[in-house]
């Protein structure tokens, strides 16, 4: 088999590249590609072109629009996957074992009593301080806003009940991203305003225009981290954006 | 920091230097977020296509971009795009969750868009927004008259491949042709397409 294999590496596996493209090789054609396409820049180069065919291929597929809170779960998922690395222990199981019963020997030998108490004693100890440790962090952990990104979902108001759009607010940051689907178009004097309220005070976070599917967006931008402020709202106004707001709502929501 | 400037590339490596890092989760979001805005919806429909169901796709992308996480390191933009690379992920993870399953798709989607037909398919909302421009469009068309211009037997295999992630030996047995037969049809169709793309320089032409 490795003759073959070796054949192959040698004559090269061009008629396998469109299938790897694709992803429909079985187990055996997969590792052979794969394990070639390491050390043979023909076939790799081969390859990137049916990859960017098949990357053309899903320009001309159904693309349905994920589910808005999708994002948030990407970037969740990608910390939770950290998290779970930094967590793992370092020790396997079997060696967790071999730990208590190093423990429980010592104690059946009237020579390592002595050991045995005072190993107690240090793991006593040892004990109080982590429990000490934990409190501080508890702490610490209090003094720390949860979450980093946080999505103020928008919803539309009366005049527009089937707008929809969102703001994603970073902790402590003083810019964020707004999106907004299924707007009403405007005239060409008029753009939409987003309101940063705080206590009842609008302060301008930008205007911004949709385009004729009734999508925009805008890098909201503000003097104050927008997780400062109760909540956003959009009105219509004149090109260009007004001092406060003088057109109805159109889309809210609160953080 | 604006990381919609960044380059994919610069994503990326922004990506393999925080990734798994602490206190540079700002920075790690920022820039997969980023790459989520460009790409999300792209590898979202690459994996609606073949497993036909909302909350898969959902679990899918959110995989795709916790392995371009891990993979970073190893990006060579040289090689291949970012978007390629993405949509690569995304075809292998749907194909795996399809024989993991043991069942095919019963999904309705099997076939390309003509272009006019941009319906509401299980309640989804279709392709809508500032992608939909001209130069899009056009590409668009470009593609479907290259699919459209294959014999019917290789739209035929290419389709079953496509969509429905069936190997060789599977669509070999589906359609009850030999599989040398079925292999050669899909390196056909797909050497054709290459071979279509790069002449309109929609795709790059391998210098090595």
């Amino acid at each position: 088999m490795d003759g073959e294999t070796g054949l192959m590496s040698e004559e090269h596996v061009f008629d396998l590249l469109p299938g790897y493209a694709l992803g429909i090789l079985d187990q055996e054609e997969l590792s052979l590609v794969k394990e070639h396409l390491q050390r043979c820049d023909v076939c790799r180069s081969e390859y990137v072109a049916y990859a960017e065919t098949a990357e053309q291929l899903a320009i001309i597929t159904t693309q349905p629009v994920p589910a808005p809170d999708l994002r948030s779960k990407v970037l969740q998922k990608a910390q939770q996957a950290e998290g779970y690395h930094q967590s793992r222990s370092l020790l396997p199981v079997s060696e967790k074992m071999s730990f208590r019963q190093v423990l429980r020997n010592l104690f059946r030998q009237p020579v390592g009593l002595v050991v045995g108490v005072l190993t107690l004693l240090v793991i006593l100890i040892l004990g109080i301080n982590n429990i000490l440790l934990r409190q501080q962090v508890n702490e610490l952990h209090a003094q720390i806003p949860t979450g980093y990104m946080q999505i103020v979902h928008l919803e539309g108001s009366n005049l527009a009940p089937e707008t929809s759009g969102y703001v994603m607010v970073f902790r402590d940051q003083n810019n964020g991203s707004l999106a907004v689907t299924h707007a009403p178009l405007l005239s060409e004097d008029q753009q939409y305003q987003i309101w940063l309220i705080r206590d009842g005070v609008r302060t301008s976070g930008g205007v911004f225009s949709v385009n004729e599917d009734g999508y925009g967006n805008l890098m909201v931008s503000a003097e104050q981290p927008l997780d400062s402020f109760d909540a956003f709202g959009i009105t219509i106004e004149p090109w260009g954006g007004s001092p406060q707001p003088t057109g109805e709502k159109v889309l809210g929501g609160e953080l | 920091m604006d990381y919609s400037a960044l380059d994919d590339a610069s994503l990326l490596e922004m990506i393999a230097n925080t990734y798994g890092k602490l206190n540079v989760e700002p920075i790690l979001n920022g820039a997969l977020g980023t790459l989520y805005d460009r790409y999300g919806r792209l590898v979202f429909s690459v994996a609606f296509n073949l497993v036909g169901d909302i909350e898969t796709s959902e679990e899918i992308t959110q995989d795709v971009f916790v392995r371009t996480c891990e993979g970073a390191h190893g990006y060579r933009a040289q090689l291949a795009r970012v978007s390629t690379w993405l949509v690569s992920i995304a075809r292998h993870r749907a194909i795996d969750e399809l024989r993991r399953r043991g069942v095919r798709s019963e999904q309705a989607i099997v076939d390309w868009v003509d272009g006019e037909r941009q319906e509401q398919r299980d309640g989804l909302p279709v392709a809508e927004g500032p992608e939909r421009e001209v130069e899009t469009t056009l590409q668009q068309q470009t593609i479907q008259q290259m699919l459209a211009s294959l014999p019917a037997d290789q739209r035929q295999v290419l389709r079953l491949a496509y969509f429905k992630g069936m190997s060789h030996s599977q669509i070999a047995a589906t359609l009850g042709e030999p599989l040398g037969t079925v292999k050669s049809r899909i390196r056909l169709a797909m050497q054709r397409l290459r071979d279509a793309l790069q002449d309109c320089g929609m795709i790059e032409i391998s210098l090595d």
